[in-house]
């Protein structure tokens, strides 16, 4: 299995799509973590707020490491390189756990290297208005993690999409769809408040400590960090589990 | 021992399309096998049956005697062909190659010997994108070959290759079958086929046609032979008095069915009659696939 998980990791790599998406997502990242530094009215500068809210801005970087997580498996089915895939690796299962461990690898990363970014970039912004972090090593290693967590948790997420729907646009489309606007209505229309803590968007803020920065509707109980990262896990293992069967019974005929 | 490929009733249906029906055939070690047929008469669909690629409805597609999915190391089992330029355009040929040796936990050392193999070492940097239908076919076949696998499995191999290249394919596919690997190849150029390939499975319209040594398809025309020479007319009368069918050759001379060569030889003794032909007659691979394959387009 580790051949084929470095197999996968090389696949990512070696990919002009990845370094350009994942170019995009951390430099859009760390500019709005920069304008947030700059901008930010911090009412009360005594919180651990200036520290949620740098989590809050690099969780952006999830929509992308959710795509790389989607492109890692429609790209192989784009190209036709799945047959060759297939060929050395027959057993889909295993080649599909082989691609949500390299994906989760490759998106915990993504996720620390944009927590430790923008945590450093609001240290550096922040005493420049008189303000701080005021977050102790412990919030900060907490913050940090969630946001690795949820970084390997939703790429795989992505690797399950990319199992259950072949066609990338369409897997990509309405993954963000779903996260950006179905949620939000199923949320305003027809879920309760404790139904909301284990939508994909409120396992997301609660895995990365931000629940009282992003503004979920409905959200008034939290599940805590730990309970929202085993939500999120359980989103990308359904996910994934669903991929695994849709990829199993299709046929490759192109 | 079973055989290294075996069909065994193969039914695949699309919707309301059969596109194999009942489908039976065999490659023996050491072989080369031509598997033809007309466009849509199923062959791609049985090829991707055999690698696990496609679910048969029904019947069985072996390799080594199981399915191709439970082969314990499917690169030193099988390598394929199957599409040209199935890479990532963005990624370099000798990564591409990379990611399969990693995944079968072969040494980078053999990418690099296959690229000289394929005779493209020097392109192995850039990438796929940018390479020519030819190279992008060597490549297909680098990775067919990384894990010097026992059986091959070709779909229009020599598609893109230029001459050199195809007589390069041919002495490379027939060392391989002569140190006993075994190839089924799939392939519209049959006098490419014929001139590399022992036996040859003929399909249409799913089902299989016939399946013989590419010699015995093509020998024999009916038991009929050629006779040419000065006494030709002469031996011709004595043949049509013995009951034999006689009618003018194309190209001069006569061919005769109905009697063997050896009494056809016994009567020329006889009579002293000069003749500088006598041979059985031979028909082109395409001949008979156009034959047996009857209202299809060579595929």
């Amino acid at each position: 299995m580790s051949g084929l998980v470095r197999s996968e990791i090389l696949k990512l790599r070696t990919a002009r799509s990845f370094v350009v998406i994942t170019s995009l997502g951390l430099g859009l990242t760390l500019l709005i973590s920069i304008l947030s530094g700059l901008l930010t009215d911090f009412s009360n500068p005594g919180t651990t707020r200036p520290a949620i809210d740098a989590i809050l801005n690099a969780s952006f970087v999830l929509f992308f490491s959710l795509m790389l997580g989607v492109l890692s498996v429609t790209t192989e089915y784009r190209h036709g390189s799945i047959a060759a895939t297939l060929l050395v690796e027959p057993d889909r299962p295993r080649l599909l756990t082989a691609k949500l461990l390299a994906a989760s690898a490759v998106g915990a990363v993504i996720g620390l290297v944009a927590a430790v970014l923008c945590l450093a970039i609001e240290a550096a912004i922040l005493p420049t208005r008189d303000l701080a972090l005021h977050a102790d090593a412990g919030q900060l290693f907490n913050l940090i993690a969630g946001m690795t967590v949820a970084g390997a948790l939703i790429t795989a997420l992505g690797v399950g999409v990319g199992g259950l729907v072949r066609r990338q646009t369409a897997a990509i489309v309405g993954v963000l769809a779903y996260l950006l606007l179905i949620e939000s209505i199923l949320t305003g229309l027809v879920l309760n408040s404790s139904q909301v803590r284990f939508t994909l968007n409120a396992a997301i803020a609660e895995a990365t400590a931000t629940t009282e920065a992003a503004g979920i509707d409905k959200l008034d109980d939290p599940l805590g960090q730990v309970a929202g990262a085993l939500v999120l896990l359980a989103w990308a293992l359904a996910f994934a589990f669903a991929g695994v069967l849709v990829m199993r019974a299709r046929d490759i005929t192109d | 021992m079973p055989a290294p490929i075996e069909i065994h009733d193969l039914r695949k249906r699309y919707g309301g399309t059969v596109a194999v029906d009942r489908l039976s055939f065999e490659v023996a070690g050491g072989r080369i096998v031509g598997f033809l047929g007309p466009n849509g008469a199923g062959k791609t669909t049985t090829l991707r049956s055999l690698l696990g690629l496609i679910s048969p409805c029904s019947g069985q597609a072996l390799i080594e005697g199981r399915p191709f999915i439970e082969a314990e190391d499917p690169a030193r089992t099988v390598g394929a062909v199957l599409e040209v330029g199935a890479a990532h355009p963005g990624r370099s040929g000798r990564n591409h190659l990379r990611t399969l040796a990693l995944a079968s936990a072969l040494p980078f050392t053999r990418v690099e010997e296959v690229l000289e193999t394929v005779d493209l070492t020097g392109a192995a940097g850039r990438r796929v994108g940018g390479y020519s239908l030819g190279m992008k076919q060597r490549l297909g076949l680098a990775a067919a070959l990384l894990g010097n696998p026992r059986i091959l499995v070709l779909d229009e191999p020599a598609n893109g290759l230029d001459p050199a290249g195809i007589r390069w394919l041919r002495d490379l596919l027939r060392s391989l079958a002569d140190a006993g690997h075994s190839i089924l190849i799939s392939s519209h150029v049959l006098s490419e086929v014929a001139a590399i390939a022992d036996d040859a499975v003929v399909i249409n319209h799913g089902r299989s046609v016939v399946q013989a040594p590419i010699p015995e398809l093509t020998a024999g025309a009916g038991g009929a032979m050629r006779i040419a020479g000065p006494d030709a007319p002469a031996l011709a009368e004595r043949l049509r008095s013995r009951g034999a069918s006689v009618g003018p050759a194309q190209d001069g001379g006569f061919v005769v069915r109905g009697v063997s060569g050896e009494e056809i030889g016994r009567l020329i003794a006889e009579g002293a009659l000069v003749i500088s032909e006598l041979s059985p007659m031979a028909r082109s691979l395409e001949d008979v696939f156009l034959e047996l394959t009857a209202g299809g387009d060579p595929g």
